[in-house]
Parts: C-alpha cells; sequence; structure tokens
C-alpha cells in the first residue's frame, strides 16, 4: 500500500509540465541516437549531459532514462528497415525483422517491435517498482564487507557475460580499475598519478573517457565505410499486424519480458545478451523453427521485448545499490551524481521524488514512445538521409561541447581523443569496452569498502566470507551463474560473435 | 593505413597492460602502504599491477602459444580516421586559445570538406550555420560556459 502511495506521488511528479516535456525531449532524441548507427544510449545520454545542468535532479534523470529505454526502441527500426542495428542490443532483430520487411511485412515487424517493447517496458517498471524498496531496505543493514564482495562478485560475473572472452575482459576491467586510482586517494586524501596537477585531484573524467571509447571510437570505426543506407519505407496503413502475426507474437513476448527482466540485473552486457537467449529461446520452442531467419515474426517480438525488459530491471542495481549494470546506466549513475543524487539504498530515503518521478516517468516515457513509433516511423526514416559527411562532424562538435561544459577542463578533450583511439584499438583487436567503463565507476567505492572492512576488522581478511548478507550475495552469485550457463547453452557467445 | 594481424594487436596489447602493470607496481611500491588494518594509497595501485601483470602475462603466453599463420587481418585507420583525430586534437589545443566559435567553426569546415570530398560551399554553409546553430543553442539558450576567444 505504502509503494502505491509512492508511485501516486511519482506521477505527481511525473506528470508535471516540465518533466513530461524532459521526458518526452528524452524518448525522442533516445530513438534518434537509436536510429542513427554510431550513436547508441550511452552516447546519446553524453551528449545531452550539458543540457541537464540547469534542470532539477528529477527532471534531469527522467530526461536521460527516457534517452535510455528510447534508444532501445530506435534501434529496432534500422534494425528491420535497412538491416543495420541502430544500436547493439538490436544486433539479433536484424534476422528476421529485415526478412519481414524484404517480404513486405515490415509495417507489422515495427508494430510488433513498438508493442512488445511497451509491454517489455512497462512490466519491467512494475518489476522495479515491486522489488526495489524491500531491497533498498535490506541493503541499508549491509556493511563494506558485504558491499565490496557485492561489487567484486559484479565484475567477476562481467568476465564472464561478455562477448570478450573473460582473461580480455578482466585485463579491461583492471585497466578500469587502474584509472580509477587517479585523484585524491579517498581516505587519506593522498594525490595519486596527479603530478602536482590541481585538475587531476577529483580523477579523470568520467564523461570525457565514456564519450571517448563510446561515441568517439564509434565514429572513427564508421569512417572507415560511410555507405549510404537505402531503408525500406513502409507506411502508416501497412503497421497492423495480421491475425496469426498477433497469435504468434503474443507468447513471445510474454517470453521476452521474462528473459529481460531477468538478465537486465546482471552486470554486463544483459541487454544485449537477453536478445540472444529470447531468439535462442524462440527458436526451440517454435512449432517451426525453420522459418527463423527467414521472417519469423517470434523473432522480433523476442528479443524487441527483452531489451526492453532490460531497462526497467537494469535500474534495480542502479537505483537500489548503486551498481550500473550495463554501460549507459553508468553514465546515468554519473549525471545522479554531478545533480547531487547519490543512488544507492539511501536514494529512496533521500530523494523519493526522484525515485517514484523516474518510476512513473518510465510508465509514461514508454507510451510516448509507441505514439512516437507508430505513427513516425515514415518520418523516423528520414533521418537515415542525413549523409554521414555532416553527421559525424555534428556528432563530433557535440562531443566536445558535452566534454568540456562538465568541467570547463581542456584536459578532458584529450582524454577523450586518447578514449577515443584507445577504444578504436581495443574494439579493432576484440576487447569489450564495457567492463572498462563500469570498472572505472566502481573503483574508488570498491577500494572504500575494502579498506573500511579491514580497518573494521582490523586486518581480518575472514571478514569477507562472513555475516548473512555476504552468504546470500553468493547464493545470489550462484544463481546469476545458472542465468550464464543458460545462455552459454542456448549459445550466446557464438551466436554474437557471430552477428 | 595500417595492417597487422588480430593475433599482433593482441600481443601488442597484452605488452602495454604488461608496461601498465609495471607502472602501477613501481608506483604503488613508492606511495606509503599503510598497514594490514589500514592499507595505505599505495595499496590499491599496487594490487592492481600485480593482477594486471598476472593476466597480461596469461594473455601474452596465450596468444604467443597461437600459430602465426590464418590470423585475422586488422586493418587499422584511414584518411578520413587520420583528419577525425587530427582534428580533435586541434580541439584540445585550440578550443580555449582561439574560443569555440573559430575552433570548432575551422573544426566542422574541414572534416566537412574531408569527408563529403566534394566542393567547398556546402561545408562552408554547414559549418557556418552548425557553428552559429550551436552557439545559439548552447551559449545562448541553455547558458553553457564555452570560451568565446576575442568575441
Amino acid at each position: 500500500m505504502e509503494s502505491l502511495q509512492f508511485l501516486i506521488d511519482g506521477f505527481a511528479v511525473a506528470c508535471q509540465p516540465f518533466n513530461l516535456l524532459y521526458c518526452f525531449i528524452g524518448v525522442l532524441w533516445g530513438t534518434v541516437v537509436g536510429i542513427l548507427p554510431g550513436l547508441g544510449p550511452l552516447a546519446g545520454m553524453t551528449l545531452l549531459l550539458p543540457l541537464t545542468f540547469k534542470l532539477d535532479p528529477a527532471a534531469a534523470i527522467i530526461m536521460l532514462a527516457g534517452i535510455f529505454y528510447g534508444a532501445m526502441y530506435g534501434g529496432s527500426l534500422t534494425s528491420i528497415l535497412v538491416r543495420i542495428p541502430g544500436e547493439a542490443a538490436s544486433v539479433i532483430t536484424c534476422i528476421d525483422g529485415y526478412e519481414m520487411a524484404r517480404k513486405g511485412r515490415a509495417g507489422p515487424a515495427l508494430a510488433i517491435a513498438a508493442i512488445g517493447s511497451w509491454v517489455g517496458g512497462v512490466v519491467s517498471v512494475v518489476g522495479l517498482m515491486f522489488f526495489a524498496p524491500p531491497m533498498a531496505e535490506a541493503m541499508l543493514k549491509i556493511g563494506p564487507p558485504a558491499e565490496f564482495v557485492l561489487m567484486l562478485l559484479a565484475l567477476i560475473v562481467m568476465s564472464f557475460v561478455s562477448s570478450a572472452p573473460p582473461l580480455k575482459t578482466m585485463a579491461m576491467i583492471l585497466l578500469g580499475l587502474a584509472i580509477a586510482t587517479v585523484g585524491m586517494d579517498p581516505i587519506t586524501g593522498f594525490a595519486r598519478f596527479t603530478y602536482g596537477n590541481l585538475r587531476l585531484a577529483d580523477g579523470l573524467s568520467f564523461v570525457a573517457i565514456a564519450l571517448g571509447l563510446f561515441g568517439v571510437s564509434e565514429i572513427l570505426l564508421n569512417l572507415e565505410d560511410v555507405t549510404e543506407m537505402k531503408a525500406i519505407r513502409p507506411t502508416f496503413r501497412s503497421l497492423l499486424p495480421s491475425k496469426a502475426e498477433w497469435k504468434a507474437s503474443a507468447p513471445a513476448i510474454g517470453r521476452g519480458t521474462v528473459i529481460g527482466f531477468l538478465f537486465g540485473m546482471v552486470p554486463g552486457v544483459s541487454h544485449i545478451i537477453s536478445t540472444f537467449v529470447s531468439y535462442a529461446v524462440e527458436r526451440r520452442v517454435s512449432k517451426h523453427p525453420e522459418q527463423f531467419g527467414k521472417g519469423a515474426v517470434e523473432g522480433v517480438a523476442g528479443p524487441e521485448t527483452a531489451n526492453n525488459a532490460t531497462t526497467g530491471s537494469a535500474m534495480i542495481p542502479l537505483l537500489v545499490l548503486g551498481i550500473p549494470a550495463i554501460p549507459a546506466t553508468a553514465v546515468l549513475l554519473s549525471a545522479m551524481l554531478i545533480h547531487g543524487v547519490q543512488p544507492g539504498p539511501q536514494l529512496l530515503l533521500d530523494h523519493p521524488d526522484v525515485f517514484w518521478g523516474l518510476i512513473a516517468s518510465m510508465v509514461i516515457g514508454n507510451a510516448f514512445l509507441v505514439v512516437l513509433n507508430l505513427p513516425m516511423v515514415p518520418l523516423f526514416v528520414n533521418i537515415l538521409r542525413v549523409p554521414y559527411p555532416y553527421l559525424a562532424p555534428t556528432i563530433l562538435l557535440i562531443s566536445v561541447i558535452g566534454v568540456y561544459s562538465v568541467n570547463a577542463n581542456p584536459l578532458d578533450l584529450w582524454l577523450m581523443l586518447v578514449g577515443g583511439l584507445g577504444g578504436y584499438l581495443l574494439r579493432k583487436f576484440g576487447f569489450d569496452v564495457a567492463p572498462l567503463l563500469l570498472s572505472i565507476v566502481l573503483g574508488d567505492r570498491i577500494e572504500m569498502a575494502f579498506r573500511r572492512s579491514l580497518t573494521i576488522s582490523d586486518g581480518y581478511y575472514g571478514i569477507f566470507l562472513e555475516g548473512p548478507a555476504v552468504k546470500v550475495l553468493l547464493i545470489s552469485a550462484v544463481f546469476i551463474g545458472l542465468l550464464i550457463v543458460l545462455a552459454r547453452l542456448l549459445g550466446y557467445r557464438r551466436e554474437s560473435s557471430g552477428a | 593505413m595500417l595492417a597487422s594481424t588480430k593475433r599482433q594487436g593482441e600481443i601488442g596489447t597484452a605488452l602495454v597492460l604488461l608496461g601498465t602493470a609495471f607502472f602501477l607496481i613501481t608506483s604503488g611500491a613508492r606511495m606509503p602502504s599503510g598497514t594490514v588494518a589500514l592499507p595505505g594509497p599505495g595499496f590499491m595501485p599496487l594490487a592492481i599491477g600485480i593482477f594486471m601483470a598476472a593476466v597480461a602475462g596469461g594473455l601474452l603466453i596465450g596468444k604467443l602459444k597461437t600459430p602465426r599463420g590464418g590470423s585475422e587481418i586488422v586493418n587499422i585507420g584511414s584518411r578520413h580516421f587520420l583528419v577525425a583525430a587530427a582534428g580533435l586534437a586541434w580541439t584540445g589545443l585550440f578550443f580555449e586559445r582561439l574560443g569555440f566559435l573559430i575552433c570548432m567553426g575551422m573544426f566542422l569546415l574541414i572534416l566537412s570538406k574531408e569527408f563529403s570530398q566534394g566542393g567547398w560551399l556546402k561545408p562552408i554553409l554547414f559549418s557556418v550555420v552548425s557553428i552559429l546553430g550551436a552557439y545559439w543553442f548552447f551559449v545562448r539558450i541553455l547558458g553553457v560556459q564555452l570560451p568565446l576567444g576575442p568575441f
């Protein structure tokens, strides 16, 4: 009952005209960045970060979250119409979505993708609403040792779910942790790797590194192969799916919702894994598996639902534990900190307006997206006609403004360039840069929790294996391990590397 | 454009990581180490360095054991890539010195001219309109503080 009252209050926050406006701007921009190859939710959120500086925290977070889930919708459009995924989570939709489009069923494919996304998005928000408050309450009772174990487990899990081999991912995690040590030591204030430069005292700019690793490196990769995109153009009238397509999609949407919600809480690249698992499940349960790859509507409905269902559950580790499960939520975490909002179990107590306003806005934002995605498809297709020779410099211009405006420090522009070149090379050689970014975010907190635990235990390392909270976490790790094994059995790594 | 095999790139990356690990270990050892009960600021860089050396060593040995032939060829860089990277380096050098309008106006002009590989008219129009649009939106509407140089 209490949650319901809070949710009503959340709707009061989300329905304020300005918050509605920023939610709309967020989902619209999210759809656009999802459509544009080379821009994903992470770059989309980072680019608009400066826009949020003058907003109140609730409006800022609502807008940035809107970009996050909006991009998941937008990504499906190019997958279906051009066979180019707008962002990584839409890779699998290319297979059957584009085949449907080639057979003249682009409209129904888009409609099913939009409706599945809406169902997945809304159900996962409901899950977030029910799971987050009790989890936050439990988290308030745990101390630094359990917090350290929790973050360590998140990093270990990440190295096994990444699309790169575990050893490569571990190298990226360690590199991220090393980057996080730059700046003042969080406990003693000792300056590490600053070399007398006061501007480095707060550490390296997360925004610059994130935009470099994901935004700039993606543009550098795309510049190697600038091809004109020829999209199949559906009309508004052709959007309605047939009765058979509805019948085939409904169970796939249900399964996609459950898969997406469960995988959303796994740290790493859960939004991508969930789509591969959903596709594999649909193919296995189908009476006509031979239709997959030739335009099976379930191959669109399941993965598209799953990737949006992760958006709600990926918020659980962020809002309740302060741990970003995927890179896009790491940007959200960074934005929250800029606005003086500390994600974690205290969030519900300190900023209930932000927490419940965000939940309510996700329900509203998902409705906006269905309205945006169905009638405006022909309009969105025009975005693909913007020539890349003009689009790439524009994106870089906004990146420069975005990075500089955070700290007014030209050093950050260099950092973005280094991040871009580093990300470009690492991706060329088969490294996954997402764990690098996530470990940069977690680095400080891991160190703090570790050192505080040892202070509490007077140097006794066994403290990390004691207490009920640690045991619960270890059981959770086993559960997550089972999910990973399931994903592997269903061929996630094999398919993702081949896609 | 450079071309290398994926194996060579992975070996190179492992060597860079080994170098980073060595740097972390030596730097961490020079920082106050603290006690077992209260680890000092040098503890984390040292620990990360040791783990990184082990992981990078594992990567290196693993790659050295794989046969040389048959590894995927990876093309690195292109003319567009170099121009974009040089453009970003230009912004690092001149963003504050020349101001946002001149620095980024030039940046847009050169990049769009290079990428479109056409005449100058469209890139000039594009860069003027874009930079003025960005100025109006970010500086005038949003109030973002950007260096304006001589203006």
